[in-house]
């Protein structure tokens, strides 16, 4: 099957697979160190597993995570599964980036955040 | 952690092996990083809600065509789907007539049954009281306020935002179509607005009605004034109550109380007449409770006492305060009764519940066929979920609209006990009823329906089996598990309706120790202004007393100030016996009633010693006394002889004392575990305005309510008869609450009885029916009807006496919480659960029999050739 696909096919992503992107950006990691980098860098954000996993395993699905090794002398057990970003996945987290933009340079412009 | 686990159940199958352990583990470390138990408490509750919205979302989720180039339109797909699913549940339903009428017909007894007791919880208890901030209303009485000191206590109440006195009393009104009997309700200024009572025509009470010496007027409710005036008063209106007129300056709507104070269509100020009883009403500021303002009230209280205010309640051991919330003080005392009421409805659709979950689930079996040919076909799990599930919500709505049309008879639950309910009139079937049927329904689908959909639609996914040996067995233990289950709940009912049943006959003497049958009762209440010397009332009751006779060819009747066992008794210290103080560490009084001669003949009351009263005890001669067996064991002693003997009662203090000329045999007066002291006058001699009527109706004799409406109405036209019933009824008042409890409950059980006798039915049935090969090679192979019969038997009977042992568990435990309706029987009483026991065996046993019959006759050959 040869479809050909592009960036922006994917958007708009929804905010918690954004925020799933955007914490892999940095490297491989399982379930929990990813909910605790999103809380860290949100505080009041609560992620609960459930929802965590079916966005992770949507991820997969669309190829835009991939399964992982977890890093060097972490979860000697091999009992985590450790998920990293694909090219495809780099792609379209910095094409949602841009479309979060423009919305937000919109919304300058419609003075909605004031002039700071 | 068990719990979430199991809730993990509900994602699909793939999803849970890749990520179930990873999201235990998750939650297990949130937890451990959570700073305290409530922490702990809102992940748990959070972790649950995950699981469930990721559930739902994934078992809607369109099936991933997503590399097809379909469009996808989520909801109008999802919308299209269930017109189909819905159509084709129809046909489904309609193909197997008497299954969906039997599984309709149970859920309708089931929800009909719960939504009846929840229209009587939701109208008597959860809807808000009518009045504003109803919540914070707190009504105060004690001994120690009165008129004088009235306007002190008001300024003085600890707490109170708001404040006002009221007191209760009733009169005769003089209405253009007689003498009505009415209540009227004296207030204090304030009194309306705390209330809420708006003012529809006129004005309202103005500050000028309230000052000393202003004429007195009033505010009349509509629905009062409509029914005897027909159109509304005209300026100047008055109103006559016991011979006082009343100028009318306003009407207020017919929904205008307060309290149990339905009848008062009388609102007039509180000053400038004689009051005798006095309360506060206090609305509390928004966050403090009755009791925050207790330690003051107290206070309030120990200030306005004074000291032979202070003795008189010592001795007669009041509380100095006494402050309630409105809403406990109506409800307190029938919440616990109805929530029990409630529940054990709720133990009803559960049995329905599992009665069509097990009609279900062995339909599901004879389904497995279709479903795997429509999963072969291509439909997915999550379709034939859905496709089951939208069939057990049709079965489950048409049982609701039909419950709701037995719901509709709950009105008739009360008929046993009327005037027990407050606030009865607000139980109707609404919209709330509705809503609650449907969720009801909706409950009961999810349970019946659902789950089991899930089981079958995954084993529908498989591959379809040949017909084995074993087929049905994983079913039949369902099934067995659901008559276990239905027993034992049963039994729990049935425990706690008998419990409530002999609580009922122990409060109900066998012999209250006077005559109850055939004696009708009027009950008058003759005004001062009308009859303001005791002469007057004598008169009165001496006139009335000869027009009946008159008119009933001599009928025996009598007078009496108070009737026994009707939930009214005057208590009346005793001040000195024999010209000696009583014994402080003592009793402090008596029961006391005035009669007339020949009252304890009437009564059939036996006199012991000496002789009752006769018609030389009149107004003039030395007052006499009868005392009962217990007054004269209390006052003088074990076995020594009352007759002759003086005690003085707080009404005769100025009169001097009453000499005893009789005892008469205990009677029952009030309800409870043993006679109470009680001490009798000579009417004549003592008078009241406040009487009843007692006329003897033997069976056959022409002596009924209209002759006595008629002698009332010849002797003053101008005197209403309060109340006019039969003996029977008015003594059935003392068990009136036992009654309604037993008769309720009992009738709830009787309906769970016959759901549990219909579960075990079918299910023999269906496993008979299931069995039939089985049954039938044995048969053939030597085995004999009887013994067939007789294994079938023995199969209900385990599983009745499982359920038995398990619902005896659980009854132990529950029957906690009727403790305080008990009486004359423990929570655990033996025999009931005996009785309990037995009733269920025998219930089981019966509805087996029907199956076990058919077992023992079926037919080898046939059986083996349909085969």
């Amino acid at each position: 099957m040869s479809v050909t696909t592009h960036a922006g096919d994917f958007l708009p992503l929804h905010p918690l697979e954004f925020r799933i992107l955007l914490v892999l950006l940095e490297g491989s990691s399982h379930g929990y160190q990813i909910v605790r980098a999103i809380e860290a860098g949100e505080p009041g954000a609560a992620i609960y597993p459930a929802n965590l996993y079916r966005r992770i395993r949507d991820l997969l699905a669309r190829g835009l995570l991939r399964e992982a090794d977890a890093p060097r002398g972490e979860d000697p057990e091999g009992r985590r599964r450790y998920v990293a970003v694909t090219p495809m996945g780099r792609r379209v987290a910095r094409a949602e980036a841009e479309r979060l933009q423009a919305l937000v340079r919109d919304a300058r412009a419609a003075d909605l955040l004031g002039s700071a | 952690m068990a719990l979430y686990r199991v809730l993990l159940r509900l994602l699909p199958a793939d999803f849970r092996a890749a990520y179930g352990e990873e999201m235990v583990r998750m939650l297990a470390a949130r937890l451990a990083a959570a700073s305290g138990p409530a922490a702990r408490a809102g992940i748990r509750v959070r972790a649950v809600a995950d699981v469930l919205h990721a559930a739902m979302a994934e078992r809607l989720r369109p099936a991933p065509l997503s590399s097809s180039g379909r469009k996808r339109r989520p909801l109008a797909g999802f919308l299209a789907d269930l017109r189909l699913d819905a159509r084709y549940a129809r046909r489904t339903l309609l193909r197997a007539p008497s299954f969906t009428l039997g599984a309709v017909l149970t859920l309708a007894v089931g929800i009909g049954t719960l939504t009846a007791l929840f229209t009587v919880v939701d109208g008597v208890l959860l809807r808000p009281l009518p009045w504003p901030h109803a919540e914070r209303l707190v009504m105060v009485n004690s001994p120690y306020l009165n008129p004088d000191n009235r306007a002190e206590w008001l300024e003085d109440l600890p707490l109170a935002e708001a404040a006002a006195a009221y007191t209760i009393e009733s009169g005769t009104a003089r209405t253009p179509k007689g003498a009505e009997s009415v209540q009227i309700l004296p207030v204090g200024e304030g009194f309306p607005d705390l209330v809420g009572a708006r003012v529809r025509v006129g004005r309202g009470l103005m500050p000028g009605d309230h000052a000393p010496g202003a004429p007195p007027v009033a505010l009349v409710r509509e629905d009062f004034w409509r029914l005897w005036w027909g159109e509304p008063p005209a300026p100047g209106a008055v109103l006559e109550i016991d011979g006082l007129s009343y100028d009318v300056v306003g009407l207020l709507p017919a929904d205008a109380g307060f309290f149990r104070y339905r009848d008062a269509v009388v609102w007039t100020p509180l000053e400038n007449r004689e009051i005798r009883g006095l309360s506060l009403l206090a609305r509390l500021p928004a966050g403090t409770t009755v009791e925050d303002a207790r330690p003051g009230l107290e206070a309030l209280a120990d200030r306005m006492a004074t000291p032979e205010r202070r003795a008189f309640v010592a001795r007669i051991d009041a509380s100095p305060v006494n402050a309630y919330g409105v809403a406990e003080a109506m409800l307190g005392s029938v919440r616990s009764t109805l929530w029990v009421l409630l529940g054990a409805g709720g133990v009803v659709l559960l049995l329905a519940v599992a009665n069509v979950g097990s009609l279900w689930v062995g339909r599901g079996l004879g389904r497995r066929d279709e479903l795997a040919v429509r999963a072969a076909l291509g439909a997915g799990g999550g379709r034939l979920v859905r496709q089951l599930t939208v069939e057990a919500v049709l079965v489950a709505g048409a049982g609701a609209a039909l419950g709701l049309a037995l719901a509709a008879l709950a009105p008739a639950l009360l008929a046993v006990a009327p005037d027990y309910l407050p606030r009865a009139e607000n139980i109707t079937l609404g919209w709330r009823a509705g809503l609650f049927a449907l969720g009801a329904a909706l409950a009961s689908a999810l349970l019946f329906g659902v789950l089991p959909a899930w089981a079958l639609a995954r084993r529908a996914a498989m591959p379809a089996r040949g017909r084995g040996a074993t087929e049905g067995r994983g079913a039949g233990r369902v099934q067995g598990a659901l008559v276990v289950a239905e027993v034992a709940a049963a039994l729990v009912l049935v425990v706690g309706a008998g419990l409530l049943a002999r609580t009922y006959d122990a409060l109900r003497p066998e012999d209250p120790g006077f005559r109850v049958e055939d004696r009708l009762v009027a009950s008058f209440n003759l005004s001062a202004s009308a009859y303001p010397e005791p002469a007057d009332r004598l008169r009165f009751t001496e006139r009335l007393l000869a027009e009946v006779r008159a008119r009933t060819g001599d009928a025996p009747a009598v007078v009496a100030t108070d009737l026994p066992l009707t939930g009214m008794s005057s208590y009346m210290t005793v001040p000195r016996v024999d010209g000696e103080p009583l014994p402080e560490d003592g009793p402090s009084g008596v029961h006391f009633r005035a009669v007339t001669p020949g009252y304890f003949a009437f009564m059939e009351m036996p006199m012991l010693l000496g002789r009752g009263f006769s018609p030389g005890d009149g107004d003039g001669a030395p007052l006499v006394a009868v005392v009962n067996e217990s007054a004269a064991r209390v006052l003088w002693g074990e076995g020594v002889n009352p007759v002759g003997r003086e005690l003085t009662l707080e009404v005769t203090e100025e009169r001097g004392p009453l000499r005893v000329v009789g005892m008469v045999r205990d009677a029952w007066i009030l309800r409870g575990p043993e006679p109470r002291a009680e001490v009798y006058a000579s009417f004549p001699q003592l008078p009241s305005g406040r009487f009843h009527l007692v006329v003897a109706t033997p069976p056959g004799a022409p002596v009924g309510p209209a002759i006595v409406r008629q002698a009332a109405r010849a002797v003053d036209p101008g005197v209403p008869i309060r109340e006019l019933a039969p003996l029977e009824q008015l003594v059935s008042w003392s068990v009136v609450v036992p009654r309604f409890q037993a008769s309720v409950l009992g009738a709830v059980t009787a309906v769970a009885l016959f759901l549990a006798a219909m579960g075990v039915f079918a299910v023999l049935s269906q496993m008979i029916g299931r069995r039939r090969r089985e049954l039938g090679i044995r048969l053939a192979l030597g085995a004999t009807g009887s013994g067939i019969m007789m294994a079938v038997l023995r199969r209900a009977g385990t599983l009745a006496l499982v359920g038995v042992a398990v619902g005896t568990g659980i009854a132990w435990g529950a029957t906690r919480v009727l403790e305080a309706h008990l009486y004359g029987v423990t929570p655990h009483d033996p025999a009931t659960f005996a009785g309990a026991a037995l009733i269920l065996v025998g219930t089981v046993l019966a509805a087996g029999f029907g199956p076990a019959r058919r077992a023992g006759r079926v037919e080898p050959m046939r059986t083996l050739r349909d085969d």
